[in-house]
């Protein structure tokens, strides 16, 4: 971590109005110490420099007294934050995932998560562009989204709270009557209205195209063909209970699991970009949407070390790649010499231990 | 509550909007939305006197509404002419008397709140209502002098940006009903048709009326000039509000396990049986059971089989929740759709696909209960 620190310890972030955040540090000794605040960046830095700790966070809100007890803080106003973490966004639960043994295909699948997310809703309903959101990974499991537009900052969490059922639970159509009997299950042609029209219509008619079975009845598919907006779309009233189930199954598909704790919660400790996850080796790193593409974390986000450390390999469950030098399961037991980045990861997760009579 | 020029409201405002008249003069916006800038603006010209959406009025205000209720007094209800249902004074001094009421009577806080939401909502469902049949410019002005919200015109449609909105509607003391996934959403705007606008229209203006309710209540209470009517008012309405309801919002029936809601009974039977269960299912719990007026004691010895049960931290977190200390504020339970955000609803769906909270679907147990003993006692009457 000095080492890191020694030499990267300014791309720590250092947040707008820096004076009105609270700072939390974890310490590797089990220690945790909050309600810090740091005038200028540069405290901050040295601060890290000095103390060296396992983790580094900031509050999302702002506090006219940031160092003051939580109850004399005086909130004034809170980015808006967006937790994706593997377990939950995968809906897994993989005990490899929860030891935070995560493979490249997991990061991708939650920046296919990510994605849907920053499209869909940050910026497809909130009308909201890459300037009023800043994007995070983690540097563990997963990735942070922090709004940052002044309206989305003022809000309280009950509005919080709608925005998380919004992204999270999505809304099932409001099935009303319509014409000659009939019953129509969108009210709207925008919104979840029309992602669930859209999805429903790709699914359904990509199926028959190639003749699978949809149990839907014809009628209706063959109405899903023709319609070009979600309002024009009415069906039998004996059809709503089949096609419920295929509107329940768009909500699974559309909604994206955040951690609704963290977008709720006024006043959390979110990690600072550009500090080292101490529990997991890695670089929590600001992104661009444009860099998550390319982004793969063991490559991307791992710490500037240049040292090299000999391990005594536990249990690496699946290969694990590091500038240039790789781990798995066929080292067990072997000591070998490994980059500090590389070593780190796997030693926080358990999987290899420092060889000491190599010390 | 409802003054009797009010009892015919919906089926009387659709008629007179039958006549389909193309430009209407403010008087009758006055009539249709008293608590609009047509009311105070009516007030203004025909009464003078303070602007109508203040929280207090003045003593001549009083003494105009006097001289109306007189009048009423004197003619018995089959001598009132069919007249126009929406004749603005009517509906001004209706709205100004009913809102005097509710912030200077005895009734505890709470319960004037809930009498006013009961007003709020007749009111706002004439009020989408009518609006429906406005025309564009009549919505869009009230949205913009009424709500603070400018619409945009596009076509047939209006648009209103979702920033506006969230400013706006975030201020209000308690939220519109409406959520968010429910709006027509597109890029950062809410794309309403004019029924969709009315709609929406109701929704807000049903908050902006609460809160404005709160204000006054909060003006009221260290006011001096309470109006002499208030209390002759409040005697008269004894006859048709028992005491017995002035609770707050503690539904007050028997504790009855048997008819908890699926989620409620999970979490006690895990707590039985001494399982750890998150806190945020705990908290359900305690204002669950403080909202269906379980006594605390009840509540903090649900919990002592808890794995991590420690005495004094579970009374004071009950406490808490009871609004015995901190803030003072009693906590209401989580809603079903908090429960299945947070993955403690153990159901797919809900209870009762109307009902979205946890008392609500208690109640709606007791209810069924009711009904099934009520059909019982019948069949076994009928057949001795």
């Amino acid at each position: 971590m000095k080492e890191h620190y020694d030499s990267s310890v300014g791309e720590v972030y250092c947040p707008e109005s820096i004076e009105l955040r609270e700072f939390g540090f974890a310490f590797f000794i089990g220690q945790f110490r909050r309600h810090i605040s740091f005038k200028h960046g540069r405290d901050l830095h040295s601060y890290i420099q000095q103390a060296l700790p396992k983790d580094v966070y900031y509050s999302v809100a702002s506090y006219r007294r940031a160092a003051a007890p939580m109850a004399d803080k005086g909130w004034m106003e809170a980015e808006l934050p967006f937790d994706l973490d593997a377990e939950q966004v995968l809906r897994t639960d993989d005990p490899l995932v929860k030891d935070g043994w995560i493979s490249n295909i997991y990061y991708e699948e939650i920046k296919r998560e990510l994605f849907k997310l920053l499209d869909n809703f940050i910026e497809a309903d909130f009308g909201l562009t890459s300037r009023d959101y800043t994007i995070a990974f983690s540097g563990g499991r997963g990735f942070h989204v922090r709004i940052t537009d002044r309206v989305f900052k003022e809000l309280g969490s009950q509005f919080r709270r709608q925005i998380v059922e919004h992204v999270a639970l999505g809304h099932m159509p409001e099935w009303a009557p319509a014409k000659r009997g009939a019953i129509a299950p969108f009210t709207h042609d925008y919104g979840w209205d029309l992602r669930t029209f859209s999805w429903l219509k790709n699914r359904v008619v990509a199926h028959r195209d190639r003749s699978s079975p949809t149990h839907l009845p014809l009628r209706i598919v063959s109405q899903l063909a023709t319609a070009s907006k979600p309002t024009e779309l009415c069906v039998r009233r004996t059809d709503r209970k089949v096609l419920d189930e295929y509107l329940r199954e768009a909500m699974n598909n559309l909604t994206v699991a955040i951690d609704e704790r963290v977008t709720v919660d006024l006043n959390r400790l979110l990690r600072a970009a550009g500090s080292v996850h101490g529990g997991s080796g890695l670089v929590c790193k600001i992104l661009s949407k444009t860099d998550l593409d390319g982004f793969e974390p063991l490559t991307s986000a791992v710490m500037n070390l240049r040292s090299s450390k000999r391990l005594l390999v536990e249990n690496v469950p699946l290969r694990v790649e590091i500038k240039g030098e790789s781990l798995g399961p066929s080292d067990k037991g072997k000591s070998i010499e490994v980059n500090s980045a590389l070593a780190y990861y796997v030693v926080v997760r358990r999987g290899a231990k420092f060889d000491i009579k190599a010390i | 509550m409802r003054n009797r020029c009010n009892a015919r409201s919906s089926e009387s405002a659709v008629r007179i909007l039958e006549s389909k008249e193309t430009s209407v003069d403010s008087a009758t916006l006055a009539a249709r939305y008293p608590f609009s800038h047509w009311g105070s603006s009516f007030i203004l010209s025909s009464w003078g006197g303070e602007e109508l959406r203040e929280e207090l009025l003045n003593e001549s205000v009083y003494a105009k509404l006097g001289k109306i209720f007189s009048r009423a007094q004197r003619s018995a209800p089959e001598t009132i002419p069919e007249v126009d249902y929406l004749y603005p004074e009517n509906e001004v001094s209706a709205y100004i008397a009913i809102m005097s009421f509710l912030a200077y009577s005895d009734y505890p806080e709470n319960y004037k709140m809930r009498l006013g939401g009961h007003y709020f909502g007749w009111i706002t469902r004439r009020t989408v209502t009518l609006l429906e049949s406005e025309s564009q410019g009549t919505i869009r002005e009230y949205y913009q002098t009424d709500l603070g919200l400018p619409l945009v015109a596009q076509g047939d449609i209006v648009s209103l940006s979702l920033k506006d909105y969230l400013a706006k509607a975030s201020k209000f003391v308690s939220p519109p009903k409406r959520t968010l996934a429910t709006l027509p959403l597109r890029r950062g705007e809410i794309i309403l048709s004019k029924h969709q606008a009315a709609d929406l229209a109701g929704d807000l203006t049903f908050a902006y009326l609460a809160g404005l309710l709160e204000r006054k209540i909060q003006v009221a209470r260290g006011a001096t000039n309470k109006p002499a009517w208030i209390s002759s008012v409040q005697t008269y309405m004894k006859e048709f509000i028992p005491e017995s309801t002035m609770f707050d919002e503690t539904v007050n029936r028997p504790n009855d396990p048997t008819k908890y809601p699926p989620c409620i009974s999970l979490f006690v039977e895990q707590l039985a049986k001494r399982e750890s269960i998150p806190h945020f299912a705990r908290f359900a719990v305690a204002s669950f059971m403080r909202q269906i007026g379980v006594e605390k004691d009840y509540v903090v010895k649900l919990f002592t089989t808890a794995s991590d049960f420690r005495a004094e931290m579970t009374k004071y977190q009950v406490s808490h929740i009871y609004g015995e200390i901190g803030s003072h504020t009693s906590y209401t339970a989580p809603s079903c759709d908090s429960l299945k955000i947070s993955r403690l609803c153990p159901i797919d769906g809900y209870c009762n696909p109307r009902l979205k909270h946890p008392v609500s679907v208690y109640l709606w147990k007791w209810r069924l209960a009711k009904g099934e003993s009520r059909r019982a006692t019948k069949a076994i009457s009928n057949t001795e």
